[in-house]
């Protein structure tokens, strides 16, 4: 009997052990994991919440099973986790016909003013200009695919690798979706460039056009 | 001109000379070294397509690198923090059973 106790304190000082761990992993990439998850979800912060919080506990879990390597970055790994997870239930919606953060976008007086609001008009760009910046919107208007690898890479700073890692896609895949993705952007600035003067004021570059 | 007549207009300008498409996206965000980048950068400099194209991505480059300076809450709300331990402690006791 007294092994079976020693035992059950060695277990438990093993998960008291790991649980310190993760928790040091946590608080050095929740901001990062919030932010990624605030612009996957539109900026619903609700909804942001939710995923942060779902990750970390699949991430908690993952981590008992050592599936995260020491010396990895913790970051890329959470956030794969965090995505593999939106997607999932991105294909679900569209698989019953349903855009859940669409509608909790609609349940917020804010954002449901912005989608009803005809695009262009006077209160639509009031409304735009106030509560978000206009690469918000712009990333909005992108597709899954586009908006995640310009997340990853341009937002957070990842390597086209780690990109590649986290979407399950060849890193040639990446650049061109990143191609793509920083086109329409520019394209979608350009277009609504009204909505903020900074944009469509010109840019200083280093190349002079002859 | 309406906000589809101006969409189609910047679509024509935004179009870079075949080859030079994903190399001009390069050259916007800093990942172009040594002889393709002094290809480029000629390039750039002689052809009003591919110029349009890059500084508008640089722009949108730009306006990103704004995003990841923007400030974001840095933890979960106190509710969620705590509803996170609960569920952290949940899965250390069906582990444990």
């Amino acid at each position: 009997m007294p092994e079976l106790k020693q035992s059950a304190t060695e277990a438990s000082a093993e998960f008291l052990r790991r649980r310190l761990l993760y928790e040091e992993i946590v608080s050095a990439n929740q901001g990062a994991l919030l932010r990624c998850a605030m612009h996957l979800c539109s900026r619903v912060h609700s909804a942001a919440e939710e995923y942060v919080q779902d990750t970390l506990v699949r991430g908690y879990e993952a981590f008992l099973d050592g599936k995260f390597k020491e010396g990895t970055n913790a970051r890329a790994w959470l956030i794969k986790i965090l995505t593999n997870r939106f997607l999932h239930d991105r294909r679900r919606d569209k698989f019953h016909h349903s855009e859940p953060i669409e509608k909790l976008q609609s349940s917020i007086p804010m954002h449901a003013a912005l989608c009803t609001s005809q695009q262009d008009s006077p209160e639509w760009l009031a409304l735009a200009h106030t509560f978000s910046e206009p690469i918000e919107l712009a990333l909005d208007s992108l597709p899954d695919d586009l908006r995640l690898a310009v997340l990853l890479a341009d937002v957070e700073d990842l390597t086209y690798k780690e990109v590649a890692g986290i979407c399950q896609i060849p890193v040639g895949t990446v650049r061109s979706r990143l191609f793509r993705a920083r086109r329409e952007l520019a394209k979608w600035l350009t277009v609504h460039s009204h909505l903020y003067d900074q944009f469509a004021a010109p840019l200083e570059t280093e190349y002079e056009h002859r | 001109m309406n906000i589809d007549e101006k969409d189609a207009q910047i679509a024509r300008e935004l179009k870079p000379c075949r080859h030079m498409a994903r190399l001009v996206d390069s050259l916007a965000d800093e990942s172009l070294h040594g002889v393709a980048r002094w290809y480029v950068e000629l390039h750039i400099k002689s052809c009003r397509q591919c110029y349009s194209t890059f500084v508008s991505i640089r722009k949108a480059c730009e306006q990103l690198q704004v995003l990841r300076n923007k400030e974001v809450p840095v933890n979960l709300s106190a509710e969620s923090q705590s509803s996170l331990a609960s569920l952290l402690d949940d899965v250390e006791k069906r582990r444990q059973k």
